[in-house]
């Protein structure tokens, strides 16, 4: 307590100004930035895996079950900062069982649970139950339990049952694309409704968090597909992942434009907190705004994937610039929800000053308890990629 | 509860809440300088109020500002008989006596 | 021969269809507004108190007594960072410059650094939670901790309440903080243990200058209405239409 108090006292005389007494702290930090960025990777993932199933674009095949995969390994973890965060974490369920109607934040929990279990749960047990089953006729010792266990007592091969496991797969992707824009969108929501906050309150919000999820995503797994690809050794299709940046490439184009409409509409406007905002930006968000987010997470992957579509050098030169592209969009995107959430609690609602945000390394709210729900996802796709290893399926449907 | 109220003071302290109310202090509540009562009137001869009797105290509302314009009646703290209480002069209950 | 089967998916279809627009048109003639507004407005008994509170911004000495006795009367950690009520002092200068502060939130009184030639115009401003009848903290609150009493009070429950913060970043008024020790979010209750046994609130209980009122807003005879009446009054940030019952008579429009 008196280290919290130390650390408040510090930062009332980094108050440029005049704010609210009460806002001295800011509320969300480091891992509420987190939540959205990984939920948008998930949503973004799996546009991209449904944009094969669902719109039979082919091409990208090799990348399908990786997407998947890759999006349930996020799932699982993007719960915990959020939770962490709580004040009272062990009353989390409270959103479950009693949730308020009129609050977006309270639709989470059904959105998440029905997101988990009955579209990324489902879909990819659909999708692999023909290979579990034959997995687990082969396969000994505990890796084979967990087939034997996975299958559900669902052993039937037969060509009709099969023929069912792709219907049931397909509706359930198409299902599942309105969920993840529910997913990410009601994110956005969440800020774009708070009329309290001029830097959040936009129509445009939740649009613009779900074109962001998407470049996201779709960064993600072109990274994790290069990854994958050069830790097994094997070579790459480069028509999927030509495709795949083509896809980055052109979402890319309309989350810029929508970002940009929503400064232009604003300093056009120039409203009541105008002034405010401009020196927040200007100042404070300068360097995770304009260099992070917008320079290298924005117009430098334009350029790059922009110079591709019309001159197309070599394979090993657009792998560079395809990985080079995939890690500034991830790196942007999350400044993204950098400048969102934490810009939004920068400035005052007084519109009269500022305060700061001190992030700590360790603590629960901590830089390094942040780092680690980031990398524990790539610890649960290295586990999924052993259990249901995409390249050795049997069939491929 | 710590705040006990006027009314409650004046149960027992009617000669105060009386003077108070002849004077320019009459809208003030007893509470405002004696602080929180709601102890003493549970439990008179155990526990005391308060009584302030530091110039600063008296300071809080009469010292000078220009916010506070004529509102109220305003002394500089450390020109105006810097070496005496304020209520050695101002009767607290009745300040112009 | 008949009906095909997908004709008659399709006939039950649109006969449902048309039950659920019916029903829809009709509930909305009957409460024609409610039906679409969010949350509650004037409660429906004229004969029960509803809450409002007045703040003349001319009789403010910014003495700072109020947000200290709600610290004490509500056991509020006395640190500079959580208050329920905390005054505000405005300076304009001449060149129209304006100066805001709220040193401890005014507790321990203010100083005057401005010279007084420079000053075109200066007033103190006391906050507090404004009670709102469209309340956007309630509204925002995943599990229904914090609610709005029949008579008018904004409250929250401390047992329930997760923590989230959704309400401290959903109200334009910064009155609203997560208590340090407890968890959760905290703030002015207008001393609702007090006036719902007869008493008033801490605060205007011990202002000097009957800056702050309390009064019943369904109380047509009653004081604060009279106030109301009498005074040209002001909500903080009207566009947002947060249906504030904090009224400010002599509200200048450099105040946040």
């Amino acid at each position: 307590m008196e280290q919290h108090y130390q650390h408040l006292y510090e930062m009332l005389s980094q108050v440029h100004g005049y704010i609210y007494p009460n806002e001295i702290d800011l509320q969300w930090g480091l891992l509420i930035v987190l939540y959205p960025y990984i939920t948008g990777l998930v949503a973004g993932a799996f546009i991209l895996a449904s944009l094969e199933r669902v719109f039979n674009v082919k091409v990208l095949k090799p990348t399908y079950h990786l997407a998947l995969l890759t999006a349930l390994s996020f799932l699982l973890v993007a719960t915990m900062p959020l939770v962490s965060h709580l004040g009272h974490p062990e009353r989390a369920y409270e959103i479950m069982t009693t949730p308020h109607g009129g609050s977006a934040m309270a639709i989470f929990g059904f959105v998440y649970l029905w997101y988990l279990m009955v579209v990324l749960l489902l879909e990819i047990w659909f999708d692999y139950r023909r290979d579990i089953v034959l997995w687990s006729r082969t396969t000994k010792g505990f890796k084979g339990m967990l087939y034997k266990i996975l299958t559900l007592g669902v052993t039937d091969l037969s060509p009709k049952t099969v023929k069912w496991d792709d219907k049931l797969g397909y509706i359930i992707t198409l299902v599942g694309i309105p969920s993840a824009f529910i997913l990410h969108g009601y994110v956005g929501f969440i800020f774009g409704s708070v009329k309290a906050n001029p830097w959040w309150s936009t129509v445009l919000m939740p649009v613009i968090f779900l074109f962001s999820a998407m470049v996201s995503g779709i960064a993600l797994v072109l990274f994790i597909y290069m990854a994958v690809s050069f830790l097994r050794k094997q070579k790459i299709d480069m028509l999927a992942l030509d495709t795949i940046a083509k896809y980055l490439f052109y979402i890319l184009i309309i989350d810029f434009t929508l970002e940009g409409l929503d400064q232009i509409h604003r300093i056009y406007e120039a409203e009541e907190s105008f002034e405010i905002l401009s020196l927040l930006v200007h100042g404070k968000l300068f360097i995770t705004l304009f260099i992070f987010q917008i320079f290298m997470g924005t117009i430098i992957p334009l350029a790059s994937l922009g110079t591709l579509q019309v001159y197309k050098p070599k394979e090993k030169t657009r792998r560079i610039i395809y990985l080079a592209s995939s890690l500034l969009v991830l790196f942007g995107v999350f400044f993204m929800r950098w400048n969102v959430v934490i810009g939004g609690q920068l400035f005052s609602k007084s519109f009269y000053g500022f305060t700061d945000y001190k992030l700590n390394l360790i603590g629960s709210e901590g830089l390094l308890m942040s780092i680690t729900w980031v990398i524990i996802p790539f610890f649960i796709l290295a586990f999924l990629l052993w259990l249901l290893p995409p390249w050795k399926k049997i069939h491929d449907e | 509860m710590q705040y006990a109220g006027k009314d409650a003071c004046a149960e027992c302290h009617d000669d105060k809440t009386e003077e108070l109310s002849s004077g320019m202090h009459a809208n003030l509540s007893c509470e405002t300088c004696h602080g929180p009562g709601m102890k003493h009137y549970d439990n008179p001869d155990v526990t005391n109020i308060i009584k302030p009797s530091e110039r600063a105290f008296c300071g809080i509302c009469h010292s000078f500002n220009p916010t506070r314009k004529d509102k109220i009646a305003q002394i500089d703290l450390s020109e105006h008989n810097v070496d005496n209480k304020c209520i050695e002069c101002h009767n607290p209950h009745n300040p112009w006596e | 021969m008949g009906i095909s089967s997908k004709e008659q998916s399709r006939r039950k279809f649109i006969k449902s269809a048309a039950v659920a627009a019916g029903g829809l048109l009709a509930t909305g003639m009957i409460n024609p507004f409610n039906a679409v507004l969010f949350a509650m407005d004037r409660p429906e008994d004229p004969t029960k108190p509803w809450w409002g509170y007045a703040i003349d911004i001319t009789k403010c000495i910014g003495c700072g007594r109020c947000a200290n006795a709600c610290k004490t009367e509500n056991n509020v950690p006395r640190e500079p960072f959580y208050f329920r009520t905390w005054v505000e002092q405005y300076t304009i200068l001449n060149d129209g410059t304006v100066k805001v502060e709220s040193p401890n939130g005014g507790i321990d009184g203010f100083k005057q650094t401005v010279a007084e030639e420079d000053i075109f115009k200066s007033f103190f401003v006391p906050k507090m939670c404004n009670h709102c009848s469209k309340s956007p903290c309630v509204q925002v609150c995943p599990v229904g901790a914090t609610y709005v009493t029949p008579d008018g009070v904004v409250l929250v429950d401390e047992t329930y309440c997760i923590g989230c913060r959704y309400c401290v970043q959903a109200c334009p008024y910064g009155c609203r903080y997560i208590h340090p020790e407890k968890n959760v979010a905290d703030k002015c209750t207008l001393c609702y243990h007090r006036i719902s046994k007869g008493k008033t609130t801490a605060c205007v209980e011990v202002c000097p200058t009957q800056a702050r009122m309390l009064g019943d807003l369904n109380d047509k005879k009653g004081p604060l209405v009279k106030f109301l009446k009498e005074h040209n009054c002001l909500v903080l940030k009207p566009h947002l239409n947060t249906g504030s019952k904090l009224y400010y008579n002599e509200l200048s429009q450099e105040v946040g």
